[in-house]
């Protein structure tokens, strides 16, 4: 095929219109101006959204003639004339659609940003089945070509069913109702999904002004190479380029990647965000080109020429491993090995007991390498003011004030003189900890002094995103002949990619996995060696789940072997080593505070009905059908904090009682789809004893809140609520002072409730506002707070959690995590031993997460975690060639899971309150991250129990399980 | 990432088309394939022509007494919907449900998925096994069998020249079952399979193990052959895959072996779906 027509003669713009929303919209378009830009930009109907460039997502569906499309693959010039209807154009004025509705009340959205486009499927689907019965999986075929991260598709089904009034949503609290006792606990619908099912949702690509400059950035062509050359003179010649810019041009205008750990001990590679002199992966920066449009910024960057002298390459971490000092195989020559960070530990007499064991179970267990995946993709809009030497940053990040951190490292610009904002984000799972091409436009916009803009594309994210997992781990475990665990052994080696620590977090994922694989079991003879290797593949991001998968799966992949191997049913061997009482020390060191695995255990089990199930399989097994069935209890850790690391022991939090009694929450938590707005604002309102309306929460701008740590690792009902409650104490302790003046009594005789405060005593009441009003304005604090330790109704808060330490013990061990939520998973999956397909028939989960704040978003965390990793293990792959150049360069290639991943999933809670603060809320956000893979794992060995088959990997493609039946002896 | 320069003409007459056609622009349908591929620049094309305007051509699935002829324009979605097709072809009708999603199929036309030409294509396998013929027009039209258009990986027979439409005889005894394996529903397919049996005999067509879709004429002739059992065919399916002609599509999805593998499955389960009366509507 002919080469485009880059240097032919230039194309004419030409005139086109539509209708949209019923608005004529007329622009001068070039032919190649997809349909999606002409809406953004053009239109200014933001709310539809580009996940992908393959039409794979849907997050940019609209209607075009009564027919939902994808404008990404559309040109807008095929589009003259048509009439288009956009998220935009659904609600009628301040009166949702049905679906809008539906979505709200059964918590259907989460981060957003694919909710446009699946609200646009959705009314498509009602239009066309009106008056028509449906069935689910006519539900599932109508979304079937739009992705949601987030959700678990569960929720969204319902929502549809809803919608069309065959189904009632869950219970549920509509905004602006009032629950019976406490806010915290009510299923409040969430205040941010209003914004969301709009299409309203502030996501950092919808920013944007006139003269902004586009980012478009040269990547390698080899995995590991030397840089022999680059030519950017063809580049540079094109009209409407401004800027183009090497790494070696770049290097004296910045410092390194600013690391976001650097533990003791580990290496960091200390590359610039724009490789000089050698490229460590496939896809890493090596040239940035900065242009009038975005298309002509990639045109120009795909005229840079590099040369490049090969340098042999990494795929396999066993190989990278080995590579000596001195080798051309070492990524970084100035380490002596491909090894990252090495972390070995040893408590109690392991060998005695292995030599003791009447039983050792010795495997090898391995999960692939997949990874975070948010719908949105990496997005930066950079503004340098050189008059004011000030940079402004709208960015999507899970870390608005640690990216602040970073970049004011990189480019010796004062914090001060540095705002990030950042409003929602869509999607984040750890994947937006780190911060390291988001530095390539601030350069620009340095460097220029003018606005600079890079929306990462999906083919970037492709090759350069963080990936995530990819273990190969040896796991042994000693018996005595009645299945008590005597010790155990894990030898971990993890795949970091380029680097799990400067450009992204993954580091601390494995030797978390080794820390907490006794995890659930009373173990007191352990030992772990952990090794983090470098190898010529994308950085090594923090994902969902943060390692805890690896514990589960290595030691309960151990003792289903030994239940096998012993003969005993495989919950026996388990509630035989559960741990029973709390609090109880791990023997790596963190305390698991409280918790209820055994009671979780027999509530799955009835929750179940596992007899019947198992009745079930066997007469399924006699009419030639494979089911197979796993249940295994997993802990969660929260809140970690890593010394050397952005990761703090601390969230701070400003609360604000405004003059007209409104309430101002700011915290240093970002928002990232998991329902803080909702949350926060019903903590607040139990604490303050006012409405949840009357309660604003404010995040991500640096300049408007407190320094906070930022979204990870499942922090918020800690952190954040625990600096909420010493905010609020601080702000009701005067509201109390203030209301004792105003109403004439003492405190002890205050009562507030529903934002009235009373005069117990004389019945004498005002409202919140009255009382703000008097003690800002009418007769004023000198009066009113007179008594009070500050003359205003505002303070700040902070958390900080009592069960961290960062001093090592005189055994060696540290507590990185302060709090364990947890509980036990099931799945239930039928194999088809022909094609070696697996289907997930059902997913059980009994968590423990302390007190529940909200249980529509609880439950749909969990539900949203489950999906992800069910996704990671059936499908999503991250591979590699022999070159490392990555095989899947599409969203659909790579395996995302789609709504007909999503199996049938039931939850149920427990509750053992929380010690970390007075609200007593644990951790709930990586649940379903942590247990599938292994029920899965599990489930699928049961299933093929007649082929004898151990099930030790945790990529469970047809093509491996046909593999692992036809190699069995029976097959 | 955003398609590469280039330009755009929609004309009215088939003339015009061809001869943009003829002056190297590529023809766009739907688009679903081609923008795709131009986004991720893997198709860089100078100059193309919107065939949508052109009044030769048409979007309907014309019917006539003894042919369903499916105009170049007709989407998946109005194959899915036409009653012609899912009452005597609804084998296509499967093939066209299991392709993409609502919106690729809203869009998306029939005769632009064969002439994409992926070896994995649903269209393209499922009327290959129905002996479709391709009407095509360059400097004259040409009706050109459907086992003769396919010449290797998404390369076709047509060169400079449009194929217009696509034409299936009318049989009231066919029955067909078309069946893909994809690791989810919808997916691209790792192997498809048509299988379509009238009173001429049975047609077996597979996508995925090989360069381009192909029919297995040697097990064709043995299914067709009366004294054949089903006892013998699991093993008659056998032997004509593990012949060394099969040239699998390559991808991290699995080795050609086991695609090979998958397609003897989808061969037998098609067939025994066959004898069970095949697709229904």
């Amino acid at each position: 095929m002919t080469k485009g027509n880059l240097n032919g003669d230039p194309i004419a713009a030409v005139g086109i219109a539509m209708l949209v929303n019923g608005k004529r919209i007329e622009a001068a378009v070039q032919p190649r101006t997809l349909l999606v830009d002409f809406l953004r930009n053009a239109a200014r109907a933001t709310g539809t959204r580009i996940g992908c460039e393959e039409g794979a997502c849907g997050a940019c569906t609209v209607e075009l003639d009564g027919r939902t499309i994808k404008s990404c693959l559309t040109l807008a010039i095929q589009a003259d004339g048509a009439a288009i209807t956009t998220i935009e154009g659904v609600a009628d004025g301040d009166l949702l659609d049905r679906v809008q509705r539906a979505f709200i009340e059964c918590h259907a959205v989460q981060c957003g940003y694919c909710t446009s486009g699946m609200i646009m499927s959705v009314r498509a689907f009602l239009s066309e089945y009106e008056g028509r019965d449906f069935t689910d999986d006519d539900i599932r075929q109508a979304i079937s070509g739009n992705y949601c991260r987030c959700t678990g598709y569960n929720n969204i089904i319902q929502a549809v069913n809803v919608a069309a009034g065959k189904a009632s949503p869950p219970a549920h609290l509509d905004a602006g109702e009032t629950p019976l006792d406490s806010w915290i606990g009510a299923p409040v619908v969430r205040r941010e999904d209003e914004r969301l099912v709009r299409g309203a949702g502030r996501y950092a690509d919808n920013y944007g002004t006139q003269g902004d400059l586009h980012l478009a950035i040269a990547r390698s062509e080899r995995a590991h190479a030397l840089i022999k050359s680059i030519d950017t003179s063809r580049a540079a010649a094109l009209p409407g380029v401004e800027l183009v810019l090497t790494g070696a041009q770049a290097q004296v205008h910045w410092q390194p990647i600013s690391p976001t750990m650097d533990l003791a001990g580990q290496n960091l590679p200390r590359r610039h965000a724009i490789a000089v002199d050698k490229v460590v992966f496939y896809g890493e920066p090596v040239a940035i080109v900065v242009a009038r449009d975005p298309y002509l910024a990639e045109d120009a960057a795909r005229q840079i020429k590099v040369e490049y002298a090969d340098l042999p390459v990494n795929t396999d971490s066993s190989l990278a491993v080995n590579v000596p000092a001195g080798s051309n195989a070492l990524l970084y020559p100035n380490w002596q090995s491909n090894v990252q960070i090495e972390y070995p530990f040893e408590i109690g007499d392991v060998d005695t007991m292995f030599a003791r064991a009447e039983l050792v179970v010795d495997e090898e267990i391995s999960s692939h390498r997949f990874g975070a995946m948010p719908m949105e993709t990496r997005m930066v809009h950079a503004d340098y003011n050189r008059a004011e030497q000030s940079l402004v940053v709208r960015a999507s990040t899970q870390v608005p004030h640690q990216m602040r951190v970073y970049i004011s490292q990189v480019f010796g610009i004062p914090e001060s003189r540095i705002r990030i904002v950042v409003g929602d984000v869509g999607g984040g799972f750890g994947a937006k900890l780190g911060v390291d091409t988001e530095l390539v436009p601030v350069l620009a916009s340095v460097l220029l002094g003018r606005p600079v803009k890079w929306f990462e594309s999906r083919s970037e994210w492709m090759s350069a995103g963080p990936g995530a997992r990819d273990y190969k781990v040896r796991s042994r475990a000693a018996f005595d002949s009645s299945g008590h665990l005597l010790a155990c052994e894990t030898d971990v080696l993890a795949d970091m990619g380029c680097d799990g620590s400067e450009r992204a977090a993954g580091l601390g994922m494995p030797l978390n996995g080794g820390n907490y694989a006794p995890g659930p079991y009373v173990v007191d003879h352990y030992r772990t060696r952990v090794r983090c290797v470098v190898t010529n593949k994308g950085p090594y991001g923090a994902y969902r789940g943060y390692g805890k998968d690896l514990a589960n799966m290595m030691m309960e992949r151990v003792l289903d072997q030994a239940a096998d191997r012993l003969e005993m049913d495989p919950l026996e061997i388990r509630r035989k080593n559960l741990l029973k009482s709390y609090p109880h020390q791990l023997c790596t060191g963190p305390i698991i505070e409280n918790g209820s695995l055994a009671e979780a255990l027999d509530r799955i089990v009835a929750m179940m009905d596992l007899p019947r199930l198992r009745d079930e399989q066997a007469a399924a097994f006699a009419a030639g059908r494979h089911i197979g069935i796993c249940v295994v209890p997993y802990i969660e850790p929260a809140g970690a904090t890593f010394p050397g690391s952005a990761f703090q022991n601390y969230e701070s939090v400003t609360v604000r009682v405004a003059a007209d009694g409104s309430v101002h929450v700011m915290t240093g938590i970002q928002n990232i789809g998991q329902g803080i707005e909702t949350a926060y604002a019903q903590v607040t309102a139990d604490l303050l004893g006012c409405h949840m309306r009357d309660v604003s929460i404010s995040w991500g701008d640096t300049t408007a809140i407190p320094f906070g740590s930022g979204t990870f690792s499942s922090r918020g009902a800690m952190f954040a609520v625990g600096a909420i409650i010493n905010a609020a104490e601080k702000v009701k302790q005067r509201m109390l002072l203030g209301a004792a003046v105003f109403l004439e009594c003492a405190v002890a005789d205050i009562t507030i409730s529903n934002s009235v405060i009373t005069n117990s005593l004389s019945g004498k009441t005002c409202t919140l506002a009255e009382l703000a009003y008097a003690c800002y304005v009418q007769p004023g604090a000198e009066i009113i707070l007179a008594d009070a330790d500050a003359p205003l109704l505002e303070a700040n808060g902070t958390y900080r959690h009592p069960q961290v330490s960062w001093k090592f013990d005189e055994l060696g061990r540290a507590r990185f995590y302060p709090a364990h939520s947890g509980g036990a998973a099931a799945a239930m999956v039928e194999v088809d031993t022909e094609t070696g397909q697996v289907d997930v028939k059902k997913i059980w989960m009994v968590a423990d997460h302390g007190v529940i704040l909200n249980p529509l978003i609880l439950s749909g965390q969990i539900k949203g975690g489950i999906v992800q990793q069910l996704g990671g293990t059936l499908f999503e792959s991250f591979e590699f060639d022999a070159k490392g150049i990555p095989c899947a360069k599409t969203m659909k290639d790579y395996g995302m899971p789609t709504v007909w991943a999503a199996p049938e999933i039931a939850i149920e809670h427990l509750v053992t309150k929380s010690p970390a603060t007075s609200i007593g809320a644990k951790g709930g956000g990586e649940d379903g991250c942590i247990a599938t893979t292994t029920v899965l794992m599990g489930a699928v060995e049961d299933a093929l129990r007649a082929y004898g088959v151990k099930v030790m990997d945790g990529q469970l493609t047809p093509s491996k399980i046909r593999a692992l039946i036809a190699n069995s002896s029976a097959d | 990432m955003r398609p590469a320069p280039f330009s755009y003409s929609k004309p009215e007459s088939l003339a015009q088309a061809l001869h943009a056609i003829a002056g190297g622009a590529m023809p766009l349908a739907g688009g679903q394939s081609l923008i795709q591929a131009m986004r991720l620049r893997t198709q860089e094309p100078f100059a193309v022509v919107d065939i949508n305007a052109v009044h030769e051509l048409s979007d309907r699935i014309e019917i006539t007494e003894h042919f369903v002829e499916i105009g170049a324009l007709c989407t998946h979605r109005q194959l899915i919907e036409s009653e012609v097709i899912r009452q005597e072809f609804p084998w296509l009708a499967k093939a066209a449900l299991d392709l993409g999603d609502v919106q690729v199929r809203n869009r998306g036309t029939v005769l632009g998925n064969v002439c994409w030409a992926d070896p994995r294509a649903n269209m393209a396998v499922a009327l290959l096994a129905s002996n479709a013929t391709i009407s095509v027009t360059g400097t004259k039209t040409e009706l050109i069998p459907i086992t003769e258009f396919f010449t290797g990986f998404r390369a076709t027979v047509l060169g400079p020249r449009l194929a217009t439409s696509i034409r299936l005889i009318r049989n009231s005894n066919s029955i067909g079952t078309y069946l893909e394996f994809a690791r989810q529903r919808q997916d691209l397919a790792l192997c498809n399979v048509c299988v379509v049996h009238d009173d001429h005999g049975t047609c077996v067509s597979v996508g995925g193990i090989h360069q381009r879709p192909i029919r297995l004429s040697a097990l064709e002739r043995i299914l067709n052959d009366p004294d054949s059992t089903i006892r013998d065919l699991h093993v008659q399916i056998q032997n004509t895959l593990s012949k060394p002609i099969f040239d699998p599509i390559i991808d991290h999805h699995g080795e050609p072996a086991y695609k090979l593998h998958l397609a003897a499955i989808l061969i037998e389960r098609a067939i025994s779906a066959c004898l069970k009366g095949g697709d229904r509507d």
